[in-house]
């Protein structure tokens, strides 16, 4: 029983606060969406946070260190699934994200992440050095295929939270910071640089359609098309910015969120902001930095490195896709669709948030003997 | 990995985590107080709409209260432009509904494209079928609405139709031109006739309905109603019944000098009659005329073809539209120019020869001698060598100074669009349109109201009433009080008097001596009239004057212009008809008219409307019979008795330079509006 001190009740706090908070902001979203229930995603998403409660504990309570014989295991299901998605997934808007799983519709990317984290933080764990360019060869490659795979989907979201999980795991794990920044800075200034050669003079550009480049870029101007692929951006700045300080509450302007598309998913960052203003808004950001913070605090009592890179690594994936739905709401970063952790309306990414919080947890609730190693 | 080296990186993404978070926050920030008047602004712009609500034009009124121009309740498709155009499936099912072709659908719908969240009209009086369709298939249609609106309505259909004019969809340019707040996208606007005049007070000041809408453009919370406010009404001079039965009158003796007489020219007319003692005009018609249901509910194919493409051009107001030689009808100004500058007395003396006796030696229009002729005779018998020689010694500028203040070459004024000015012939004017110059034997053509002389019916028509009442030319008018709908006083026309002549007794006695001889039957030479054929048995004593003013190689345009009772004038009553046999035969139209209006019961009405049909008089014939009868009689009656012009005979004569002068015209033209 004692151990049960050693559960993080602040962090518990956060994600029971984040998940009444997600009721509160999906019901004033979808109030209007489903004619005569308009509780009907309110209910859905109970379940999902029960469930997803539930996973939490039995995760929590099941010691980490005997998930590292089969990390790699997991990791290469997630992949199959991946790749099961490929073969015969089930699209919507124009990505193939879900394949069915009896009554439900399973995004495998969500979970991959997870597994991700997993076998990576099994992998650099087990590696003696990593101060060579050479040594980073491996991990690399072994994120690049699930990554490879969503990019395929394409679900351009989810394979950058794969890199920045990549990039911190590395980090973490004693990567120089001069490589990763020659590495992954000089990647990103390279795709940067291509695409402006692209845009300007017309060099081939490989693996991405020109449409979905013209979706990717057009938050750095959403007039240029705000009927089109600008629309979304401009009916979640309009929303935000009609929220003012405090916002115009829950039964707030009906009109304004049929304007404002995906709105319990993608922008749902939107209906805080217009219903709870920037006091919400603020207050929201607020409660990812405790989230962020208390993740971080565990990592620094997890004694070995298998623990460390696991939670730096999940608490790398809630604060990525923070920082990316937030970002692409307010129109700072490109649209590509990634839920709000805990917020978002949808099963598959409600239980991974979950997950990754009951195994931060479990780092906590089994620090382990130092004194056995040997 | 050592426990201060973690410790160490752990610090670095503690504050990378801060740093990034602390950003979105400040964005957050930035959108919502320094961006949020902005963005929320443009909210509004995408879910509030302002759907108009329209209000009704003034309602035309008739003295006696007869509704001429109303609305009706009806309903049209609107087409709200959401910034897009419309797909062309959308266009496409939207052309089957409506009956319109795709590309006429398209046209109105773009026409305002730029400027979206203003509805534009798309089809006015929409079927009962057609609005089912519509309302079945809204989620296709997402810009289409049906709109419950009033349409214009005209219950005496073509008559009428030139005085009230026709309203209709407002053209970007109009809405531009006009100038006027109250005028939005969808109104529809005065085109012509009193619509166009009186647009802005007839114009009514739409409400409207501030909704709030969804993204998919159906109506959730109605923020706010304003009622419109419907325009003014007017109230005209123009008594109902007579303008019915001058139209009708009209166009019987068009069909009377068509099918009986076969004058085939004589496809179209017009006539006024006015107060003499106000300028209130109390019926004005033009034929043929249009239906102004017609642009209301927006015309047909076939309709369109009939309004725009006949010959006869039925949307010209001819009665003030269209100028022409005045013919003899202006020789009453010929002889006040030559009575005031002292060329004449009444009592002058000129011999009525066949021929005139200097060059170019033009005829007399009866080509024989019908002896010694004074000012009274030589108006009833409209003896055109009187008239030349008057001319000559009188001189083309003093006639000219004479007719303009008789009112030739000015518009009257009257509150109608269009009006022509006409023209009153100087030696400058001569030599500015014809090149060549000037010289006196063209004064004969002019004395007698041809060569350059132009005058509009409306012009005649005044001029003779102020001939009737001594002088007093009044401007015509049509709308007598402009009144809110609730009927507070907003104009208030009182008479207007352009011009007062004063004349000695004796000069009047003469003209009106010589007016009243016109319509007194007899022969010529004798002591007959030149309309005298067409007002034997008439009950009441009328002044008038034929007028046959002669186009070479056109039909003669034909007047007769007159005033009655001749010895307390009430009303003045002018008729046109181009190409009609002479000026004679359009005096039957204003003997109807003064039976009518003076209740005569004139049983040698040769116009009189078929007797009700019962079945002992069906078999003796109506209308269609009686006309040929008159016209018999009046044509045995008189030998020759109704020409009143110079003949130009056949080519070759030596009436060639007469109608030489005349031949470089341009030739009278029915649009001369302005």
């Amino acid at each position: 029983m004692a151990r049960l001190l050693r559960v993080d009740f602040g962090l518990l706090l956060v994600v029971a606060l984040l998940s009444v908070g997600s009721l509160v902001v999906i019901g004033s979203a979808t109030q209007m969406d489903v004619t005569g229930s308009p509780l009907y995603y309110v209910q859905h998403q109970v379940q999902w946070l029960i469930l997803g409660t539930l996973l939490m504990a039995v995760v929590a309570s099941i010691n980490y260190r005997d998930l590292q014989p089969y990390a790699h295991y997991i990791f290469g299901f997630s992949v199959l699934l991946l790749l099961a998605v490929l073969v015969h997934g089930h699209s919507a808007l124009g990505a193939q994200r879900w394949i069915a799983l009896g009554p439900f519709q399973l995004q495998p990317s969500e979970f991959a992440k997870l597994a991700l984290v997993v076998g990576l933080a099994q992998l650099l764990s087990r590696r003696r050095r990593l101060t060579r360019m050479r040594d980073l060869i491996v991990p690399i490659a072994y994120a690049a295929l699930p990554a490879a795979l969503v990019f395929r989907q394409p679900d351009l979201g989810t394979a950058l939270i794969f890199v920045a999980i990549l990039v911190v795991m590395l980090f973490m794990a004693g990567a120089r910071i001069w490589h990763l920044l020659l590495l992954f800075g000089g990647g990103f200034a390279l795709v940067v640089l291509w695409i402006y050669a692209h845009l300007n003079f017309h060099v081939p550009l490989p693996l991405i359609h020109a449409y979905q480049l013209k979706r990717l870029l057009v938050f750095l101007n959403p007039n240029v098309d705000p009927t089109g692929s600008g629309y979304n951006i401009i009916q979640s700045l309009v929303s935000i910015g009609s929220g003012g300080m405090t916002g115009l509450g829950i039964h707030s302007n009906q009109a304004i969120l049929t304007f404002l598309p995906e709105h319990a998913t993608d922008f749902i960052f939107a209906v805080v902001a217009l219903d709870f203003g920037f006091a919400g808004g603020a207050a929201l950001i607020f409660l990812y930095l405790v989230l962020v913070w208390r993740g971080l605090n565990i990592v620094s009592e997890v004694r070995d490195p298998f623990g460390a890179l696991l939670g730096a690594g999940l608490v790398t994936m809630l604060a990525v896709q923070v920082l990316m739905n937030a970002g692409m709401a307010m129109g700072v970063m490109p649209v590509v669709g990634v839920p709000l952790p805990f917020l978002s309306y949808g099963g598959s990414s409600i239980l991974t948030d979950f997950l990754a919080i009951g195994l931060l947890l479990n780092l906590r609730l089994h620090p382990g003997q130092l004194t056995f190693r040997a | 990995m050592k426990p201060q080296f973690r410790e160490k990186r752990l610090i670095l993404l503690a504050v990378l985590a801060v740093l990034v978070l602390g950003a979105l926050v400040a964005r957050l920030a930035y959108l919502e107080v320094v961006q949020g008047a902005k963005l929320r602004s443009l909210g509004i712009a995408y879910r509030v709409r302002v759907m108009p609500i329209s209000a009704p034009r003034g309602d035309i009124f008739s003295s006696g209260g007869t509704p001429l121009v109303t609305n009706k309740p009806s309903f049209s498709a609107e087409y709200f432009d959401l910034g897009q155009p419309p797909p062309p499936k959308e266009l496409s099912q939207l052309s089957k509904i409506l009956a319109l072709t795709p590309s006429a659908l398209k046209s109105v719908i773009t026409a305002y494209q730029g400027q979206p969240y203003i509805p534009v009209r798309i089809k006015a009086d929409l079927t009962p079928q057609q609005i089912t369709l519509l309302d079945e298939q809204k989620p296709n249609l997402p810009g289409v609405f049906v709109q419950a609106e009033p349409l214009r309505s005209y219950p005496l259909g073509m008559i009428g139709a030139h005085v009230l004019g026709y309203a209709q969809d407002i053209t970007l340019q109009e809405l531009k031109t006009w100038k006027d707040p109250r005028l939005t996208a969808d109104s529809i606007v005065g085109q012509s006739g009193l619509e166009y005049s009186y647009q802005k007070y007839l114009q009514g000041t739409n409400g409207g309905e501030e909704v709030e809408v969804d993204a998919n453009n159906r109506p959730l919370v109605v923020l706010g109603t304003k009622a419109p406010i419907p325009g003014d009404n007017l109230y005209l001079t123009l008594n109902a019944g007579l303008e019915k039965e001058a139209t009708r009158a009209l166009q019987a003796d068009l069909t009377w000098q068509t099918n009986v007489l076969k004058q085939q020219g004589a496809n179209s007319g017009a006539v006024i009659v006015m107060n003499v003692h106000t300028g209130a005009v109390l019926a004005m018609a033009s034929l043929p005329s249009f239906n102004p249901n017609w642009f209301a509910k927006g015309l047909t194919n076939a309709e369109a073809q009939q309004v725009f493409n006949t010959s006869t051009r039925p949307l010209i107001n001819r009665a003030i539209s269209a100028a022409y030689p005045p013919g003899s009808t202006f020789k009453m100004a010929t002889a006040i120019s030559a009575l005031e500058s002292g060329s004449i007395t009444p009592s002058t003396i000129i011999q009525g020869l066949a021929r005139y006796w200097y060059a170019p030696f033009p005829w007399n229009w009866i080509r024989a001698y019908t002896g010694p002729n004074w000012l009274a005779k030589a108006i009833g018998q409209s003896n055109d060598v009187f008239f030349y020689e008057v001319g000559r010694i009188t001189g083309i500028d003093t006639i000219a100074k004479w007719a303009k203040a008789l009112g030739f070459g000015t518009p009257t004024g009257i509150d109608l669009p269009g009006e022509a000015a006409g023209l009153v012939p100087t030696k400058s004017t001569y030599e500015k349109q014809n090149g060549g110059a000037w010289y006196p034997g063209l004064v004969y053509n002019v004395a007698i109201g041809q060569g350059d002389d132009l005058a509009t019916l409306m012009q005649l028509a005044d001029y003779t009433a102020s001939l009737a009442v001594g002088g007093v030319r009044y401007q015509p008018y049509l709308v007598q009080t402009v009144k809110t709908p609730s009927g507070q006083v907003v104009l208030q026309r009182k008479p207007k008097v352009l011009s007062r002549l004063s004349l000695p007794a004796a000069d009047w006695a003469a003209i009106h001596d010589g007016m009243q001889w016109a319509t007194r039957p007899g022969s010529i030479p004798g002591n007959g009239g030149t309309a005298g054929s067409f007002f034997s048995g008439f009950p009441m004593e009328i002044a008038g004057k034929t007028g046959t003013a002669q186009v070479t190689n056109q039909p003669s345009i034909t007047w007769f212009v007159s005033y009655g009772p001749y010895k307390d004038p009430q009303i003045a009553i002018a008729v046109q008809v181009p190409g009609g046999v002479e000026g004679s035969y359009a005096a039957p139209v204003a003997r109807d008219l003064y039976d009518y209006y003076f209740h005569l019961k004139d049983p040698g009405n040769i116009l009189a409307p078929p007797p009700p049909a019962t079945p002992a008089q069906t078999g003796a014939g109506g209308g269609p019979g009686t006309a040929p009868q008159g016209a018999n009689k009046s044509g045995s009656g008189v030998t020759g008795g109704a020409p009143t012009t110079t003949t130009t005979g056949t080519g070759g004569t030596p009436t060639a330079t007469n109608t030489g002068t005349t031949g470089g015209q341009p030739t009278p033209s029915g649009s001369s509006g302005n």
